[in-house]
């Protein structure tokens, strides 16, 4: 993709962070000042982070999706699930801090026909790159389907909600909309659309779930992966996922993804 | 570059590169992911990510994992095969006047053989680095790498099928690193490159499994750089003639200056391209600086010059 004439040129910046914001006691949301990528970012795409940028612990950067762009100031922002040292620390930075950025990364999300109704389905902070694309992009119609293991953990959903036609939350402890999986509600949605086009962001099995219900009706799904990575750019091939087919190929997340059309994945193999 | 007052020049036995600094094979893939993001004419050359001569669709995820000041990969030398990498990817680097180093990778000395009789008809590609270190595979790679017998023979049976110069990649897990690298010369290697990978592992104490799917892997990074120095050390100490190119956690020209005066002739940036896609471009720039600091005009003046 990124060889592609007219591809967005990659940079590594420094990024200052603006605002550090806590939505839970685990989820931050972070707006960092860099324009060379705001400028260029889609969809889909993400940053790579050097969280310490003059140690060596953690070494290896953290890759985060653009949870939105804002070209007025040339910020984008990024939400954070603090689940290890790299997260935690930066819940730790101050306003000013400077951290060296690489991007924008990635395949984002295709360009689609805006008169086909979009259903996002996002599980946890697979949110960030959909409250992108919902924000960004238009559609007849935009239904979003937002699952997360309890109400507090359902982060930026209001903002999701004002960016849809319509939210539907589902919780595993019950506490806000339907009681079980996200993907339990996607055959309903799916009923009442004409021409619908699927885009999936969060676990693995919420993805697998979405892509085996579309497949099932025929409807195209894009789903977008995390994977722990080396160097984002496509090198090092320590990302990949199982491509679908024979002989056995793989797909490196960072740069063949992280969007893919869901055909695209060897579901059966993925662990 | 041109008003530096120190001459970066770097002879290596029978390769002359223009620059010290070398991206490492595996870390740098075929030198376009990084395109825009450093400047290649600053590159001694690039080794580029290893090749064998089938496809190998390389080993299931996990590959990779990150470690105190270091990471764990195990790859498993996925690579399109050496005729897409001469059709696809070699013509990239070669038109833009990157010198390649082509990384060989064999489960046979024929294999190995046959590599390189293949790579040696090709433009652009000034050595040959013979990997017998890969710790990632089956066949091949360590199996020669960690006996001296079997590394002179699949490194005498490299020399006789090309007259490109030599480089022959060492793995750090042996006992003795100074006996194969004295096989490996016995062989008819012209430089060596120090070191590959350690072995190591780590484990995910929640679901009790390997981080990585194979278990084991290669140890790369800051983690391992006290170990590389020491064995480019011992071998420059037992065969102070013999070109090295020192690796292993290089970050920075601090760190580079370390290799030389342990006794490499020029040095390889690998995992440090992960952390700064320009850390080779850093690393000139800090041996610049060092060289200003020093008033050296010539790197070679400070190779093996550890005082002990």
């Amino acid at each position: 993709m990124r060889n592609d004439p007219g591809a967005t040129p990659i940079k590594d910046v420094p990024a200052a962070l603006q605002v550090e914001r806590w939505l839970s006691p685990i989820h931050l949301l972070l707006t960092f000042r860099a324009p060379s990528i705001a400028a260029h970012a889609r969809p889909g795409q993400f940053v790579h982070l050097r969280v310490a940028p003059y140690g060596t612990s953690p070494l290896l950067r953290r890759p985060f999706s653009i949870a939105g762009t804002n070209q007025a100031d040339g910020t984008l922002r990024l939400l954070v699930r603090t689940i290890g040292r790299g997260t935690a620390m930066l819940g730790e930075l101050l306003p000013g801090a400077e951290l060296p950025a690489l991007g924008p990364l990635g395949r984002p999300f295709p360009s689609l026909p805006p008169e086909r109704e979009a259903v996002l389905v996002a599980g946890g902070v697979g949110v960030a790159p959909l409250l992108y694309y919902a924000s960004a992009r238009e559609h007849r119609r935009k239904v979003a389907l937002y699952g997360a293991e309890t109400q507090r953990a359902l982060v930026l959903s209001e903002e999701l909600t004002a960016a849809c036609d319509q939210m539907l939350p589902a919780t595993d402890d019950g506490s806000a909309g339907h009681h079980g999986f996200v993907t339990d509600l996607l055959p309903m949605v799916l009923d009442e659309l004409r021409d619908p086009v699927v885009l999936a962001c969060g676990p693995r099995a919420m993805m697998a779930a979405t892509a085996t219900e579309c497949r099932r009706r025929g409807v195209e799904c894009h789903v977008s992966f995390e994977a722990w990575l080396g160097c984002g750019v496509g090198a090092c091939l320590g990302c990949v996922i199982p491509a679908a087919g024979e002989p056995r190929r793989y797909l490196r997340v960072c740069r063949d993804g992280p969007v893919f059309a869901a055909e695209e994945i060897g579901w059966g193999e993925l662990r | 570059m041109s008003d530096s007052p120190l001459d970066l020049r770097t002879r290596l036995g029978p390769l002359e590169l223009r620059s010290p600094v070398i991206t490492a094979s595996g870390a740098f893939g075929y030198g376009q992911e990084y395109d825009g993001l450093l400047d290649l004419s600053r590159l001694g050359a690039v080794a580029v990510k290893g090749l064998t001569l089938q496809p190998r669709e390389g080993n299931p995820p996990p590959r990779i994992c990150e470690t105190p000041s270091g990471m764990l990969n195990s790859i498993g030398l996925e690579n399109p095969g050496v005729e897409v990498f001469i059709a696809e990817k070699l013509p990239w680097l070669v038109e833009r006047g990157v010198p390649v180093i082509a990384n060989i990778n064999g489960g046979t000395v024929d294999e190995y053989v046959q590599l390189a009789g293949r790579l040696s008809e090709c433009p652009g590609v000034v050595a040959l680095e013979v990997n017998i270190s890969c710790p990632n595979v089956d066949h091949g790679g360590l199996e020669f790498g960690k006996d001296p017998a079997e590394t002179t023979r699949v490194v005498g049976a490299v020399r006789a099928a090309t007259s490109l110069p030599l480089i022959v990649k060492l793995s750090p897990n042996v006992t003795s690193i100074v006996e194969i690298a004295r096989a490996a010369l016995d062989g008819g290697a012209d430089i060596l490159s120090l070191i590959n990978t350690l072995v190591g592992m780590s484990i995910d104490i929640f679901s009790r499994r390997p981080r990585l799917a194979r278990g084991k892997g290669g140890l790369s990074g800051p983690a391992i750089r006290p170990v590389a120095v020491r064995m480019v050390w011992e071998v420059h100490q037992a065969l102070p003639e013999m070109p090295l190119i020192g690796m292993g956690g290089v970050m920075n020209g601090a760190d580079a200056v370390e290799f030389l005066l342990a006794g490499a002739s020029a040095v390889a940036v690998g995992t440090g391209s992960f952390v700064t896609p320009g850390a080779a471009g850093e690393v000139l720039d800090g041996l610049l600086e060092y060289a200003q600091l020093k008033g050296l005009t010539r790197l070679d003046e400070l190779v093996g010059k550890v005082i002990l």
